[in-house]
């Protein structure tokens, strides 16, 4: 494998691991690994939440480095064991570039859950979370019934490409509207157990799990980063959930 | 004891959920939904014994799912996070942000103070827990990077670079 392969490749799987909700130790130790693997007699990288630097040396050779500005950042866990498995691999038994490539792309494409299973998941859910709290079993079916539309809403927009917070205070907002509604209607005595519950799908878990991650591995701007955007996340719920209710509650119709 | 039995089979389901949503697949969705499970379980019952304040509930639960996903991650060879994240879900104070946005506009200030720091209390035990146990995972158990194995080799490619 050339230099620029050995570059290109590397850097692709760090990109992808990082896009799919790794950490930053596990994106720069992958890279590094790779690196080795080729035979580099040196490797540096430096990954924040945005982008990756890597630089490497091979015996005789001018350094290679390349950066990769990192868009946008989601969360798929399945691709992210797919493609720490196939690092292990690399590392193990070293394949040829074109092999490499082929399995990048092919973990690209997978999908372990099509988009049906994923709306009926964000309503169980829903559904789940309102029962834990101890909700009747008409709110835990209307909490259903309104994850259910939150998946659409929050997948459209994503599609659309909006604002991380953006999303999020709409998402919020529209579970508190909805689960205003059904208590009107007299469907559920109380709006409190079915907006708790279905407001968990848009907990921002896997981030906070990942910044303490990053903070212990020493990482602390990533780290820090990473917390901010939590926090922001956090943040962009309540002012969503709060949203429609002071509304409602100026206009007289919350109560009553 | 029923509640609590009814409560765990609640945050399994709604784990199990999670996992779906993170694209988790087959063995790996059940023992990171268990994980949920697990938390929620050292949660209810360390609540017998320290009924007065439920911080010290969410540090064990956040130590033993650590401990659980991490023996998850080094028996099934995946990482650490799928198994952390889905599992840490049932914990997160969802309900503590709600009561403080709620406190705060119904102009109920203090009320919205004492929950709000409750809840970061809550969020920074979790983080806490957490960060205990891995830091002591990452110290015993981390693999050593392979090292260079020549260095003189600096050496050599100086001659080939041109000079600027």
């Amino acid at each position: 494998m050339t230099s620029s392969e050995l570059i290109t490749v590397s850097v692709n799987i760090g990109a992808a691991l990082l896009e799919n909700g790794a950490e930053i130790y596990r994106v720069e130790e992958s890279i590094s690994r790779i690196c080795f693997a080729y035979g580099a007699t040196e490797a540096n990288v430096y990954a924040v939440p945005t982008a990756i630097i890597t630089s490497f040396v091979r015996d005789g050779a001018q350094p290679v480095t390349r950066v990769r500005r990192i868009h946008h950042r989601g969360t798929n866990l399945g691709k992210l064991d797919q493609l720490n498995s196939l690092c292990r691999e690399i590392c193990s038994s070293p394949m040829d570039y074109r092999k490499i490539d082929s399995r990048i792309a092919e973990i690209a494409g997978s999908c372990t859950f099509p988009n049906h299973y994923l709306c009926l998941a964000t309503g169980g859910i829903g559904f789940f979370f309102t029962l834990l709290f101890h909700g009747s079993l008409f709110e835990a079916v209307s909490a259903f019934g309104i994850g259910i539309i939150l998946w659409l809403i929050h997948s459209g927009m994503q599609r659309l490409r909006f604002n991380g917070l953006f999303i999020h205070i709409i998402s919020a907002a529209w579970v508190s509207l909805a689960a205003v509604c059904c208590y009107r209607l007299r469907f559920i005595p109380t709006y409190s157990n079915v907006i708790i519950g279905s407001i968990m799908f848009l907990v921002p878990g896997l981030p906070i799990t990942n910044a303490i991650r990053d903070l212990v591995a020493g990482d602390v701007m990533a780290g820090i980063s990473k917390f901010a955007e939590a926090l922001l996340v956090a943040a962009g719920i309540a002012v969503g959930v709060a949203l429609p209710l002071s509304i409602l509650t100026l206009l007289g119709g919350l109560y009553g | 004891m029923v509640n609590i039995l009814y409560e765990c089979t609640m945050s399994f389901f709604a784990s199990l959920c999670f996992g779906i949503i993170f694209q988790i697949s087959g063995r790996k969705l059940l023992f990171s939904a268990f994980g949920g499970m697990l938390g929620w379980l050292i949660y209810a019952l360390s609540g017998i014994p320290f009924s007065s304040s439920s911080i010290p509930c969410y540090f064990l639960a956040a130590i033993g799912i650590t401990l659980y996903s991490e023996c998850c991650a080094r028996t099934l060879h995946a990482p650490v996070s799928i198994f952390l994240a889905v599992s840490l879900i049932p914990l997160v104070p969802g309900g503590g942000i709600y009561q403080t946005m709620l406190y705060c506009i119904q102009n109920s200030t203090m009320l919205a103070l004492y929950t709000g720091i409750h809840t970061i209390g809550i969020a920074g035990t979790l983080a806490l827990g957490i960060g205990i146990v891995s830091s002591i995972f990452t110290v015993f158990l981390r693999l050593p990077i392979p090292t260079p194995h020549a260095l003189p080799s600096d050496r050599s490619d100086s001659d080939e670079t041109t000079p600027n």
